[in-house]
C-alpha cells in the first residue's frame, strides 16, 4: 500500500470518535469524482466545533501544526501535509453534513458532493482570484458531471459569490460545438 | 444554459460564504524519488477513482504542425 494511501487510512481510523467524520475535499475528492489532476494534498473538512479534538488526534499522529485559525489549519508531518478546513459557517456546515459515505480500501470515507466542492473551489477563487487551477478544476467538474449535477444548488453557490456570469461563460463554453 | 441573475446583493455582505482562508501556502520537501511519489499518488487515486473516467476525444484539425 502506498505511503499516501496509507497516511489516508491512518487519519481516516484517528477520525473515529469525533462528532462529526471530516469529509475529504480538495484535489483528491476531485479524484473521487473522476476527475484527476496531480496533487498530493490531504484536504478535509471538519466541524468547527471538532478542530481541538482534531489538533490532539493529529498530534498523536506525529503531525506538527503549523498554522491554525477559526477556519483552517496546515499540518505537517516530514514531507506529508494534512489540511482542515473547518465548517462553522451555515453553508459548509450543510456542505460537511451532506457529503456522501464511501467504502474504500482505505476505509470509510465520506467524500464532499460535487456541488459542494463546486463551492469551495469557487471560495478559493473568490479569496485568490491568482489560484486559476480552482476555475479549471470547476470546469472539469461541471463538464464530468454536466447530466447530473443540481444545476440549481450550483447557481446558488455562483450567485452567493456574485458570480452568475463567470457560471454562464462556463456552461457556454460546454454547449459551444467544440466542447 | 444560461443562469438567470437572482442574487444581488454585493460581495462585502456575503463573504466569506464558506472559509475566509484556506491556512497557508507551503510546500513538503519533495520526494526523494518523485517516480515512487507519482505511483503513490496513482495507488489513492485508484482508490477514490476505480472507474477510470473516458478519455476526452482527440482535438480534430488538419492544422496540426507539430
Amino acid at each position: 500500500m502506498s505511503r499516501l494511501v496509507e497516511q489516508i487510512k491512518q487519519a481516516l481510523a484517528a477520525f473515529v470518535g469525533l462528532s462529526v467524520a471530516p469529509a475529504l475535499i480538495g484535489g483528491l475528492a476531485l479524484a473521487a469524482h473522476q476527475v484527476v489532476r496531480a496533487t498530493q494534498d490531504v484536504d478535509f473538512l471538519a466541524d468547527a466545533d471538532d478542530a481541538d479534538h482534531l489538533h490532539a488526534v493529529l498530534e498523536g499522529l506525529g503531525y506538527r501544526c503549523i498554522h491554525r485559525s477559526e477556519d483552517a489549519a496546515n499540518y505537517l508531518r516530514g514531507d506529508e501535509g494534512l489540511d482542515l478546513l473547518y465548517a462553522h459557517r451555515p453553508v459548509a456546515r450543510r456542505l460537511l453534513a451532506q457529503a456522501q459515505e464511501r467504502q474504500t480500501a482505505m476505509g470509510r470515507l465520506r467524500v464532499i458532493s460535487v456541488e459542494g466542492l463546486i463551492a469551495f473551489k469557487l471560495q478559493a477563487h473568490v479569496n485568490d482570484a491568482s489560484r486559476v487551477q480552482d476555475i479549471g478544476d470547476i470546469r472539469a467538474l461541471l463538464r464530468t458531471h454536466r447530466h447530473a449535477l443540481n444545476l440549481d444548488e450550483v447557481q446558488e453557490y455562483f450567485g452567493l459569490f456574485d458570480q452568475q456570469e463567470l457560471l454562464d461563460a462556463l456552461l457556454a463554453e460546454m454547449d459551444a460545438p467544440h466542447a | 444554459m444560461r443562469c438567470s441573475q437572482k442574487w444581488t446583493r454585493p460581495m462585502h455582505e456575503l463573504l466569506p460564504v464558506l472559509v475566509r482562508e484556506a491556512g497557508i501556502a507551503y510546500r513538503p520537501a519533495l520526494a526523494a524519488d518523485p517516480v515512487a511519489a507519482w505511483m503513490d499518488l496513482m495507488e489513492a487515486v485508484e482508490v477514490l477513482c476505480p472507474r477510470w473516467p473516458p478519455r476526452d476525444q482527440p482535438p480534430r484539425s488538419n492544422g496540426f504542425v507539430l
